[in-house]
C-alpha cells in the first residue's frame, strides 16, 4: 500500500440556517492514496460537496467543521490559519467546479485566469508564465494555445472551458485534485474526452484524485475505489469492480439498477428508487435510508446503523446487510 | 472506428469553440450599436460635449458682455434680430443684451463640468463604501455605512442638497485651509447628495457576485479575499454602476440646474442654463419664448441623451448578457 495522501476522521459538518441546522456530513471518515482515484458518488444534497470544500478549507458562514480532522500529508488542515490555507489551495490541492461558464470569470481572458494561479504559487517572471500557459493549454488538448490564451471565457465551447478549468487546476502540479462534477454541464462525447483527459494528466503528474459525481458510470471508468453517500453519510465504501459485482447497502443496488444497460433486455420500464433524500434538518429515526429501503425492518426504523467493515478494504453501513443477499 | 468519431467530434468542438474573436470594449460596442435608440442618445451626449466644450470656437461672442446699444432697455431682441452696432442675435438676446447662444453654450459647458464632476466625486464615494459593506456584509461597518446610506437616502435630493448650500453659504467656502470656490462646492454637495445611491447598489452588486462560481473558483486557486475584490468582481460589478452613473447623471444636470434656477448654485453673471431659465421667467408672457426656450430644450436634451445613453448601457455592457444573446 502507498502512503496515505488525504486523510478525514469523523468530520462534522453542519450548516446553521434560519430553518435549523443542516447535517450535511455527518460524522464521515475516509482516506485517499497517493497516486489513487477516489469516486465519491451520491445524490444532490448527499454531502459529496461540502466535504470536498470541507477539505479546502471554503465552509462559509453559516456553515462550520464542528469536529473531526482532515490530514493532507500528515498535517492538520483545519488547524491552518486563512493565509496557511490560501498557499496550500491551487498550489497543493486543486479543485475543478461543474459549471465551467461561471467558474470563470468572464471579464479576464483565459490567459490571464490560468497564469494568475502561477501568479499567486510561484516566482516565475510574467514572461514565464505566459510561456507555461501556453504549455498548459497545449498540454490540455486545447488547439492554437497561443491565441485562445488571449480569449475571454464567452469565446471558448463548454468542452474547451473545462479543459481550460484543468489547465488551472494542474499548473501548480498539486498533490490532489478535486474535480466536482467535472462533466455534469457537457455532452457525452465531450464527457468521454474530458476523463480520457484526466486520466492521462492523472498519469502525467502522479496526481491522488477525488472525482465527486452522481454517474456510477463515470466512476467504473475512472477510479480505484468508491465511496457512496446518502444524506451526509457514507454508506458504503469498496473497491470499483467488487461494488459493481456485488452491491452490499440497498442504496448502492438502487443506484446501480437505475443505471440503464443495453445489452439487458428491459422490462419495459425504467428502475428507480422510490421517494426522495430525506430533509437533512429533519432526518428519520433509524437508518436514514429506511424511508425508502425495500429491506427495512423494525430494527431499521429505530437503530442508527454504523459503518462497519465487512471484508477488508470493505465498509458498508446497513443492518441487514447479511440478510438481503440475494 | 470510436477514434474517428472523438476525432470528428473534437474537430466539431474546435469549430464551435472558434467564435469571433472580440475583445470586451468590441463587445461592448456590437451590442451596444445594435440598440439604434442608445446610438442616439450617445450621439446627443457627444454633440452636447462638443457644443460645451468648444463654445468659444463655435461663438466668438462673449457670454457676458452686454451690447451697448441695448443697456437699459431690458429689452429682449428676437433670434436673428441684430444689435445697433450690427452684432447678429442668432437665437436671440436677453434683457441685458447678452447673446442668448453665447450664454447657452458656455452654460452647457458649465453644467456639465458640474455634473461629470460631482457623478465622478459621488462615484467614487459612493463605489468605495458601498465595496467595503458589501465585503464586510453584516459587521458593525456595514451596518453602520448602510444606516447612514439610509438615512442620507430618506431625504428628497434636491431639499438635501438646499440644505447643506445653505449651511455652506453662497460663494467661495473655507473650510479650515482648503477653499472651496463655489463650483467646487456645489461638485462636493451633489456628489454628497447621489453617492449612498452608488453605495447601496454597489453594495448588492458586490454580494451577488460574491456569490459567483468564478469568486469560489479563484478561492480554490488561493486567491486572498483582497485580491478577489479589487481584481475579480470590482470588474464585474461595474457595468450596472456605469448604467447608474449615465442616467444619474441626468438627474445631476437636473438637480443642479434647479439649484441654479432657485439662486443657490452657480451666482451670475456666470453663464448658466438655470440661471437663464429663471431670468426668462418674468418674459414668458410678454412674448420672448426665445428667452426661456433656448435654456429649456438645452436642459431637456441634455438630460434625454443621457437617459437613452443610460439605457442602452444597460443592455449592452452586461457581459453575460452577451453570451446569452450568442449562445
Amino acid at each position: 500500500m502507498s502512503a496515505m495522501l488525504l486523510q478525514i476522521n469523523d468530520l462534522i459538518t453542519r450548516f446553521y440556517t434560519e430553518d435549523g441546522v443542516v447535517n450535511a456530513v455527518d460524522d464521515n471518515s475516509l482516506y485517499l492514496n497517493e497516486r489513487e482515484t477516489l469516486g465519491i458518488v451520491g445524490e444532490s444534497g448527499s454531502g459529496k460537496t461540502v466535504t470536498a470544500l470541507s477539505v479546502m478549507g471554503l465552509i462559509e458562514n453559516p456553515g462550520r467543521i464542528e469536529h473531526g480532522k482532515i490530514l493532507f500529508k500528515g498535517q492538520d488542515l483545519l488547524g491552518k490559519s486563512e493565509k496557511q490555507m490560501q498557499e496550500i489551495r491551487g498550489k497543493d490541492i486543486a479543485m475543478v467546479f461543474q459549471d465551467s461558464l461561471s467558474s470563470l470569470n468572464p471579464t479576464l481572458t483565459v490567459g490571464e485566469q490560468i497564469g494568475r494561479v502561477l501568479r499567486f504559487h510561484t516566482k516565475l517572471s510574467s514572461k514565464r508564465i505566459q510561456h507555461r500557459v501556453v504549455e498548459l493549454l497545449k498540454q490540455v488538448g486545447i488547439p492554437e494555445p497561443e491565441k485562445r490564451a488571449t480569449n475571454y471565457p464567452h469565446e471558448f465551447s463548454g468542452g474547451m472551458r473545462q479543459r481550460a478549468l484543468i489547465a488551472m487546476a494542474i499548473s501548480c502540479n498539486p498533490a490532489l485534485l478535486i474535480l466536482d462534477e467535472p462533466t455534469t454541464a457537457l455532452d457525452v462525447t465531450i464527457e468521454a474526452q474530458i476523463f480520457e483527459l484526466v486520466n492521462r494528466l492523472k498519469e502525467e503528474f502522479g496526481m491522488g484524485t477525488i472525482l465527486i459525481t452522481h454517474d456510477l458510470a463515470v466512476v467504473a471508468n475512472s477510479c480505484n475505489r468508491v465511496i457512496i453517500m446518502y444524506a451526509g453519510r457514507i454508506v458504503e465504501e469498496a473497491l470499483v469492480d467488487s461494488l459493481y459485482e456485488r452491491p452490499l447497502h440497498p442504496y448502492t443496488r438502487g443506484l446501480l439498477n437505475s443505471i440503464l444497460r443495453l445489452e439487458e433486455e428491459t422490462q419495459g420500464t425504467l428502475f428507480s428508487i422510490p421517494g426522495e433524500v430525506p430533509d437533512l434538518i429533519d432526518l428519520p429515526d433509524g437508518c436514514n435510508f429506511s424511508p425508502r429501503c425495500r429491506y427495512a425492518n423494525e430494527r431499521c426504523w429505530q437503530l442508527d446503523p454504523q459503518l462497519e467493515e465487512i471484508a477488508p478494504g470493505r465498509r458498508a453501513a446497513c443492518l441487514r446487510v447479511n440478510d438481503i443477499d440475494e | 472506428m470510436i477514434d474517428a468519431a472523438m476525432n470528428r467530434d473534437q474537430l466539431e468542438e474546435t469549430k464551435l469553440g472558434m467564435r469571433p474573436h472580440r475583445g470586451l470594449l468590441e463587445e461592448f460596442w456590437h451590442n451596444f450599436k445594435r440598440n439604434k435608440l442608445s446610438l442616439v442618445g450617445g450621439v446627443i451626449v457627444v454633440l452636447f460635449f462638443i457644443l460645451g466644450f468648444l463654445a468659444p470656437l463655435l461663438t466668438p461672442c462673449n457670454p457676458v458682455k452686454q451690447f451697448d446699444a441695448l443697456r437699459g432697455e431690458h429689452n429682449p431682441l428676437p433670434p436673428l434680430s441684430r444689435s445697433k452696432e450690427g452684432h447678429l442675435f442668432l437665437l436671440g438676446s436677453d434683457k441685458f443684451g447678452r447673446d442668448i447662444l453665447a450664454r447657452a453654450l458656455y452654460g452647457t459647458r458649465t453644467l456639465l463640468e458640474l455634473a461629470v464632476g460631482a457623478i465622478a466625486i459621488a462615484f467614487v464615494l459612493g463605489v468605495f463604501m458601498g465595496a467595503v459593506a458589501g465585503y464586510t456584509k453584516g459587521s458593525w461597518l456595514d451596518e453602520l455605512i448602510m444606516r447612514a446610506v439610509d438615512i442620507m437616502l430618506s431625504f428628497p435630493t434636491l431639499v438635501l442638497a438646499i440644505a447643506l448650500l445653505g449651511a455652506f453659504g453662497i460663494g467661495k467656502t473655507h473650510i479650515g485651509p482648503i477653499v472651496l470656490s463655489n463650483m467646487v462646492k456645489i461638485m462636493v454637495v451633489i456628489a454628497i447628495t447621489y453617492s449612498p445611491r452608488f453605495a447601496r447598489l454597489m453594495r448588492g452588486v458586490v454580494l451577488q457576485e460574491m456569490t459567483e462560481d468564478y469568486v469560489a473558483a479563484s478561492k480554490v486557486a488561493g486567491a486572498s479575499g483582497g485580491r478577489i475584490i479589487t481584481r475579480e468582481v470590482f470588474v464585474n460589478t461595474m457595468p450596472p454602476i456605469m448604467v447608474q452613473a449615465s442616467l444619474m447623471m441626468a438627474t445631476t444636470v437636473l438637480t443642479s440646474s434647479s439649484l441654479s434656477f432657485l439662486g443657490l448654485g452657480l451666482q451670475p453673471p456666470r453663464p448658466s442654463l438655470g440661471i437663464m431659465l429663471n431670468e426668462a421667467r418674468d418674459f414668458l408672457f410678454l412674448g420672448a419664448w426665445w428667452y426661456a426656450i433656448v435654456p429649456g430644450v438645452f436642459i431637456s436634451l441634455v438630460i434625454l441623451g443621457f437617459n437613452l445613453l443610460g439605457d442602452g448601457l444597460r443592455d449592452s455592457l452586461d457581459p453575460r448578457q452577451a453570451r446569452r444573446v450568442q449562445r
